[in-house]
């Protein structure tokens, strides 16, 4: 393993987590706002927020390819106000593995909300707890498992995200470079070792994710 | 409408033109509170914990205006309802909803924390702990918990947000004969102990009898009838709520000696003998059964009957296959017999009989 792959998994790992962690608080809204009101518009966003998991990620990153660009609407906006470039930074790997995420924790999260017994929320305001307490001290520790669930699936979607990444971010060595590009790449140009020494470490990777989100489970089981 | 000088911790709870439409019916109620226990009674289905929901603001009404003292809670006319949060009424389900993922001390303490100084909360935790005998329960995980315990530690938990009414629905539904007698003491203690009013919600009969001031009886929706406990169970206002009500003597009654398990009953100018309650209690209700009384036109001189009493017949009602017959025997007494039995002796208003009673058909609820 050489520095620049040591440093491809450190983007990749981070970038992943960045992600995941930036959707936790929007993804939660939307999970909760689906489970357990009713609104105007309610199945087009339902439905807008599942088309990621659907589409082709290429056609995804080609759509957010027109919407950041620097003539698109958002690339636009973001250019001439605060002179912040998105496509073919870090930022659109972050925002790639955002979108492409997104859908799995908001569903997870939208079946462990439905899955709360209404009840609780019910008797916890009786008790005299506001609208924000109840969501963080009985909705969500309640909900803890999908949610975990939900943000383990997110996770694992974004180490492995390909398609829409190199839509919008290229495939700058150094830059934009994670994991899956690299190996794509690699094969590409038939250094197969160097590819299976990254799936190795994609492994190793994977299992760890998954480990800690089963001990982080089983340690919420065993406590009161 | 003028205060009337009120009991220490009686309610003032008004519900005013409620109007919910529910899957088979409308709740339509317009009643105003005022004691310390008021029972809600009617059989499942009667809109009872709807009624209850609107009160804690858990759900909304097509039109409501209810007034908990001098504080408006809802009213539909204004489009205004104070949050459940902020109207202070407390309320324990029928599944008491204890926060699984919370130990007992975390749930109790669930309503202290809302952002009042310790000092204002209306009862010490140590006091609400020790009155109904959780303390050795605090450490526990809710999970763990026996029926009638979760049932007090839900009860201590709405306690201790200092709730300025409590809502109890069917609280002991789920436990059996012998824990429910254990709980009830615990709610009178609530009751006598920390001045809570409280508004009941039960189909049970015994229950509305040990804990009521006031009751009002809900059927499809509807108040039929409501005023002081008695009054309602002994007059029921229709036929409809004498079925619901499942009439018999109710009356209210004085031990006067207890002896060899036997207690002796002052009921009106009539003395019966029954067995004595397990509770030490003066004042009781004394409940008999239609079925339990036997009439006969002229007294037998030797019986194992305990109680014989010389009664007139007052009036008698053709009920199915049966007579309800109402007599003055002391005090408002009803027998239930078969309509050839009825025939057989006679009875009509001003008919003279003597009414016999197992001293074991006689049950006395303390008071």
């Amino acid at each position: 393993m050489t520095g620049e792959d040591w440093q491809i998994v450190w983007f990749t790992a981070w970038v992943s987590a960045l992600s995941t962690l930036s959707i936790l608080p929007f993804g939660l809204a939307l999970a909760w706002a689906l489970a357990r009101r009713d609104w105007p518009g309610k199945s087009v966003v339902e439905t807008l927020a599942s088309l990621p998991l659907v589409l082709p990620p290429v056609a995804t990153g080609l759509l957010l390819l027109k919407l950041f660009g620097r003539r698109g609407t958002i690339g636009g906006f973001l250019h001439g106000q605060f002179d912040l470039d998105v496509i073919f930074t870090w930022r659109a790997v972050l925002l790639a593995l955002g979108v492409m995420s997104l859908p799995l924790l908001v569903r997870s999260a939208r079946v462990a909300f439905e899955e709360v017994n209404p009840r609780y929320e019910q008797i916890a305001r009786t008790l005299g707890a506001g609208p924000w307490r109840v969501f963080f001290t009985i909705i969500v520790p309640l909900a803890a498992r999908g949610i975990m669930a939900g943000l383990i699936l997110a996770f694992a979607r974004a180490l492995g995200e390909f398609g829409a990444t190199i839509m919008v971010a290229g495939n700058i060595p150094g830059r934009t470079t994670t994991l899956s590009l690299a190996i794509f790449q690699d094969v590409q140009l038939g250094q197969d070792i160097h590819a299976f020494r990254l799936l190795g470490v994609s492994v190793v990777l994977a299992f760890a994710a998954v480990w800690t989100s089963e001990w982080l489970l089983r340690r919420r089981r065993k406590a009161p | 409408m003028a205060a009337a000088p009120e009991e220490k911790g009686a309610v003032n709870l008004r519900l005013k033109s409620i109007a919910l439409p529910l899957s088979s019916f409308t709740l339509e109620v317009d009643v105003q509170i005022r004691s310390r226990v008021a029972v809600l009674f009617g059989p499942s289905g009667a809109g009872k914990t709807s009624l209850l929901d609107l009160i804690a603001g858990l759900r909304r009404a097509q039109s409501a205006f209810i007034q908990l003292e001098d504080c408006v809670l809802t009213d539909t006319n204004r489009g205004f309802s104070l949050p459940t949060h902020k109207r202070g009424v407390g309320y324990v389900p029928q599944d008491l909803a204890l926060f699984p993922h919370l130990a007992v001390r975390q749930n109790l303490l669930y309503g202290c924390k809302s952002g009042r100084p310790p000092d204002a909360a209306l009862f010490a935790f140590e006091h609400v702990t020790q009155v109904l005998e959780i303390q050795p329960l605090i450490p526990r995980r809710v999970t763990d918990l026996s029926g009638g315990e979760r049932q007090r530690v839900a009860l201590a938990r709405a306690l201790l947000a200092s709730p300025r009414l409590l809502l109890l629905d069917e609280p002991l539904a789920s436990l059996d004969a012998p824990l429910k007698a254990r709980i009830i003491p615990y709610l009178l203690r609530i009751r006598d102990e920390f001045h809570v009013p409280m508004l009941y919600v039960t189909h049970d009969r015994l229950e509305a009898l040990a804990l009521a001031d006031e009751m009002i009886v809900l059927s499809n929706g509807k108040t039929i009838q409501s005023g002081p406990v008695l009054d309602v169970f002994n007059r029921p206002v229709n036929t409809e709520a004498a079925k619901l009500l499942g009439v018999e003597t109710l009356q209210p009654g004085c031990i006067t000696a207890v002896q060899d398990g036997l207690a002796t009953v002052q009921v009106g100018t009539a003395a019966l003998t029954a067995p004595a309650p397990e509770t030490v209690a003066r004042d009781v209700i004394v409940c008999i059964r239609g079925e339990d009384v036997i009439l006969q036109r002229e007294a037998t001189t030797l019986s194992s009957v305990r109680n014989r009493l010389p009664a007139r017949v007052t009036a008698v009602h053709a009920e199915g296959a049966l007579m309800r017959v109402e007599l003055d025997a002391g005090f408002r007494l009803f027998a239930r017999v078969t309509r050839p039995a009825c025939d057989e002796l006679g009875l009509c208003p001003r008919a003279a009989v003597t009414a016999f009673i197992k001293a074991s058909a006689v049950h006395l609820v303390p008071r």
